[in-house]
């Protein structure tokens, strides 16, 4: 029996060559899609859950207060709190990661990305070593381990054991491991780890063992009774908070604790972490794009397999009248919309292969085609059989149930059923399409909104420069140099560029300040041309002078005014105490955006320094090249132990917003791909809904109807269901979009036109996928059509 | 006897009335015999013959076939009756295009879940018997009027029904090819066989043994 359904099948799907590439085609890309999606979101939720026991191995983190909650902890805290828990197993701790200048024998790389660990590093973290003990690997404080590929840039591939790699012109380290090629999914990637041994003696963090000061990273393993049920869970952290409290008074952080398998994806709220997260909320809008994407190419064939049913009537009464029982017809056509998902999926993992590089680029990731994973395979076939059966059902269930005298005399009467519930169909899937292009739209506007905000500085045509090596000692000479060049005169030297600011303190105090407030105070430390170099505007007093360092004299932002109670005018001259010293507020300038925009605004103490960590140099118009050569020459002379690195302001700034920017371009390429599906379900519908009517078309000819009467007549019916459609998205696509935008302290607010573009968009795409069937069927001679009867 | 219509009524509602579909019908059947139903275009031919074969109900009256009763059963019976003991012929053939001649013969059995060889054994019988052998890998397109209809004959017999029930079966034929099949029904019948058939033409109807004639759904 089955093999005959096979056959009719197969000779069905042949013949009609035309509704099959849609059928296929549509469930095919659907498929595709999803496919993708699915590894993506499989890469992102497998993050280090490739350590042993990862479910007990954890992060602390800190919060000082409702808008500011950071990765980093104490050191003193991540080494002491084994002493008083016993629950704890095993700790450590991580520097922040930093870039290193390595040189062996000439050759000199900048590494980015290089950590400070403790010891245990290697037996915390299950990255595999080609070679060297785990044990031991980063005891010794001259020791380095290095991954396969940067001893492969270094070395030849088998001898780099036991070589020497010079850090920063300074200190040689022996390579005492080198390990495999790091997991893409492990929330920490580097290119080196030194032993934290090596700086035990010059970081002042380190020698205090402070618990005042959050610097480093620090990971824990429990046992798992502390950490396995959620009440248990609970009281671990209360336990840490209650030890911080009792050792720290005066500070009211709050610490939890996050799984490290939770980090990549929930770390969105967290600032000074590690960079290259992603974020769970694209994880669960990835997938529901996935799902309404399959959903859109089921409608596609339900809806197709329904129009064409009075096609398959005869069939179907025929089968009834030799003696097919309804479940048999049931099965037949089920079994039908199973092959063709079959077959979709056999197509979609082929075109998996041919597109996955592609998607790669677009999504920064090195997925591969994982079918070997059972969990890919088994959501791979999953998805064939519900996406046939959801598909098939209702054909099956309608088709089943003719009677078979009247199937077989050609006298269906369509109910209206029928009818009421394609059209449900098509407005399903009208509205999701509204939905992608709204969402499409409001991505590609915040992108946007992101990258040409108003920092309140000028970011282009700054260049910076870090100062590394010999160059901090020269910083009278830099600058000299520079002043001396008319191409790089224009510039100011800071401590931090106001990207992504990751300094804080709570040490600030004036007159009249409530003491429970708790508010983290950033700072910067630059000269007295900063305001002039990012062209920033002073709202009240007057910028620093000569004297301002002795003087301790600041300026600070409109929101660290607002948080003291005052105007910028009654601000100036009020005494400050900032790290200690006691100063007077010299001026208030306007509140610019120092860190990402999904961070609200907070207030910034900018201290008078002569010495910086960065240079920066504004660069006249079309003088880009002239001014990096001029700056070669000058750091050349001056530090001719480094390479030059320079970067652009607006470059470095946009890169923080990557992921935003990758995501709206995945998003944009799905939203297409769900358009273009509806519209190959849409144009097959429009087929067979011309065919059904060409009769009445020809009779309504005969009658004097011109063909633009017609086309008007058959593209009504259409009209109405977009507009159902359009009513129905619009709540949804708000609700959603809106949902996403809250993620960004600024944000651009939904405008009626992105949903009036959107409806426009979609009408103008559905009515000429339908015009082309409705012109066909209305300038056809009458004659042909009522001949045929 | 083999089956028996005791005062059939079937009717639709329309526009609030009842319209007579069937009145009043009495009729006894017995095996062997070749009857055929004549009657005006909506005298209810058709109706009677689809009420025969169990592929429509009626309002009003009983129905026994084979000594059982027709009008108490539940469909997933009466499918399993009619699939036993009826074979249907049509004007228009209604062969499944999509299938070859072979395969449109199998597609009964099928249903009747009979195994494969025993399937293969009954359908080259039934191509042996009306001498389409070399026509089994054709599909239904690619034959003529006549011979199409022959393996509608041939379909409706494959699974040795006791009746046969057919709807004008020479409707769409020209006059040599309706008499090889009413010659083919008239065979059948003598080998036992009880048909039932639906014309408008007195030629076909003399080859029955007995006529019924019908006139707004009432026998006369």
């Amino acid at each position: 029996m089955f093999k005959n359904y096979l056959k009719i099948a197969s000779r069905n799907l042949i013949k009609k060559k035309g509704y099959s590439f849609l059928n296929i085609g549509g469930l095919t890309i659907g498929m595709a899609c999803s496919i993708l999606i699915l590894l993506w979101v499989r890469n992102e939720s497998s993050y280090d859950a490739f350590h042993e026991n990862a479910d007990e191995k954890f992060r602390l983190t800190a919060q000082a207060n409702a808008d500011f909650k950071a990765a980093v902890s104490p050191v003193g805290m991540v080494l002491g709190l084994g002493e008083e828990m016993p629950e704890i197993k095993e700790s450590l701790l991580l520097s922040k990661p930093f870039d290193a200048l390595m040189e062996v024998q000439g050759t000199k790389f900048k590494e980015n990305a290089v950590f400070y660990a403790s010891d245990n590093f290697l037996q915390f973290f299950n990255y595999p070593l080609l070679e060297g003990d785990p044990n031991t690997a980063l005891v010794a404080p001259n020791g380095i381990v290095i991954t396969e590929s940067t001893a492969e840039k270094y070395f030849d591939k088998n001898n780099a054991m036991g070589q020497y790699i010079t850090i920063d012109n300074g200190d040689s380290f022996m390579v005492t491991g080198i390990l495999k090629s790091l997991p893409s999914n492990s929330h920490l990637q580097f290119k080196a780890v030194l032993p934290m041994a090596y700086i035990a003696n010059r970081d002042q963090d380190l020698i205090d063992k402070v618990w005042n000061s959050f610097d480093f990273y620090g990971y824990f393993q429990f046992e798992k009774e502390a950490v396995q049920s959620p009440e248990a869970f609970a009281r671990t952290i209360e336990k840490i908070n209650t030890i911080y409290a009792k050792r720290q008074p005066d500070f009211e952080i709050k610490f939890d604790l996050q799984a490290i398998k939770d980090i990549h994806l929930h770390s969105s709220n967290l600032q000074i972490d590690v960079p290259g997260h992603g974020n769970s909320l694209y994880v669960n809008l990835f997938l529901i794009v996935a799902f309404v994407i399959l959903i859109v190419a089921c409608i596609n064939y339900m809806n197709l397999a329904t129009a064409k049913s009075s096609k398959r009537a005869k069939e179907v009464g025929l089968r009834k009248v030799v003696g097919a029982g309804r479940h048999q017809l049931i099965l037949q056509f089920l079994g039908e919309s199973l092959i063709i998902s079959f077959l979709s999926l056999a197509l979609a993992t082929i075109l998996v292969y041919l597109l996955l590089p592609s998607f790669n680029d677009l999504t920064q990731k090195v997925l591969s085609p994982q079918f070997n994973d059972p969990f890919i395979v088994v959501s791979m076939l999953a998805m064939a059989i519900v996406t046939g059966i959801l598909s098939g059902s209702y054909p099956a269930l309608f088709l089943s149930g003719f009677k078979p005298v009247r199937a077989l005399k050609g006298k269906l009467i369509f109910s209206k059923y029928n009818q009421f519930f394609r059209n449900g169909l098509v407005i399903s899937q009208f509205a999701i399409s509204v939905l992608l292009l709204i969402g499409t739209m409001v991505i590609y506007d915040q992108v946007n909104y992101i990258r040409d905000k108003n920092l309140g500085f000028d970011k282009s045509n700054l260049i910076y420069i870090p100062m590394e090596g010999e160059m901090f000692d020269k910083q009278e000479a830099l600058k000299s140099a520079l002043t001396q060049n008319k191409l790089t005169s224009d510039f100011s030297i800071i401590s931090d560029i106001p990207a992504n600011l990751v300094t804080g303190d709570f040490n600030v105090s004036w007159e009249g300040k409530d003491p429970n407030l708790q508010v983290l105070f950033p700072s910067i430390r630059s000269d007295e041309r900063f305001l002039e170099v990012f062209q920033m505007q002073l709202l009240s007093g007057s910028n620093f002078s000569k004297t301002s360092f002795e003087n301790h004299d600041y300026l600070v932002n409109e929101t660290t005014v607002k948080t003291m109670g005052l105007t910028p005018e009654q601000a100036i001259g009020k005494n400050l105490r900032f790290r200690g010293n006691s100063g007077t507020i010299l001026g208030v300038v306007k509140d610019f955006n120092f860190k990402p925009l999904q961070h609200a605004m907070e207030p910034l103490i900018i201290q008078h320094h002569k010495g910086g960590r960065y240079a920066v140099v504004k660069i006249a118009p079309n003088t880009i090249k002239p001014t990096i050569a001029a700056l070669e020459e000058i750091y050349g002379r001056l530090n001719p132990a480094y390479p030059l690195t320079y970067n652009f302001m607006d470059a470095h700034l946009d890169a923080q917003y990557k992921g935003e920017q990758q995501m709206g371009a995945v998003f944009n390429v799905f939203a297409l791909l769900a358009i273009f599906i509806s519209c190959l379900g849409l144009y097959g519908l429009s087929a067979y809904m011309a065919e059904q009517r060409f009769k009445e078309i020809g009779i309504r000819k005969v009658l004097g109807a011109s063909s633009l009467k017609l086309l008007h007549m058959l593209s009504k019916d259409y009209l109405k269901l977009i507009l159902a459609a359009f009513v129905l998205a619009l709540p949804i696509a708000w609700y959603i979009m809106d949902l996403w935008l809250q993620e960004f302290a600024y944000h651009i607010e939904i405008q009626w036109w992105m949903f009036a573009s959107a409806g426009f968009i979609l009408l103008v795409v559905a009515l000429s996928t339908v015009s082309f069937q409705s012109m066909k069927a209305s300038m056809a001679n009458p004659i042909k059509s009522l001949r045929t009867e | 006897m083999l089956l028996e219509l005791k005062n059939i009524f079937k009717w639709v509602q329309s526009g609030g009335q009842r319209v007579f579909l069937l009145k009043d019908i009495n009729l006894q059947v017995q095996e062997g015999e070749f009857i055929s139903i004549m009657g005006p275009s909506g005298s209810g031919k058709s109706t009677l013959l689809h009420v025969l074969g169990m592929l429509d109900g009626f309002n009003e009256g009983e129905y026994h076939f084979l000594e059982g009763d027709v009008h108490g059963l539940k469909e997933k019976q009466r499918v399993k009756l009619y699939k036993e003991y009826i074979g249907f012929v049509f004007q228009s053939y209604h062969l499944l295009d999509e299938l070859t001649v072979y395969e449109n013969l199998e597609m009964p059995l099928i249903y009747k879940n009979i195994k494969g060889a025993e399937r293969k054994a009954m359908v080259a019988d039934s191509l042996d018997k009306f001498n389409i052998v070399g026509k089994k890998d054709l599909f239904p397109s690619q034959l003529s009027g006549g011979q199409q209809q022959l393996v509608g004959v041939a379909r409706a017999l494959i699974a040795n029904p006791k009746l046969i029930l057919a709807d004008e079966p020479t409707g769409n034929l020209n006059s040599q090819q309706s008499t090889e099949i009413m010659e083919l029904f008239q065979q059948l019948n003598q080998e036992g066989v009880t048909i039932i058939q639906v014309t408008h033409s007195e030629k076909n109807a003399a080859y029955g043994s007995r006529t019924i004639n019908l006139l707004d759904g009432r026998m006369i």
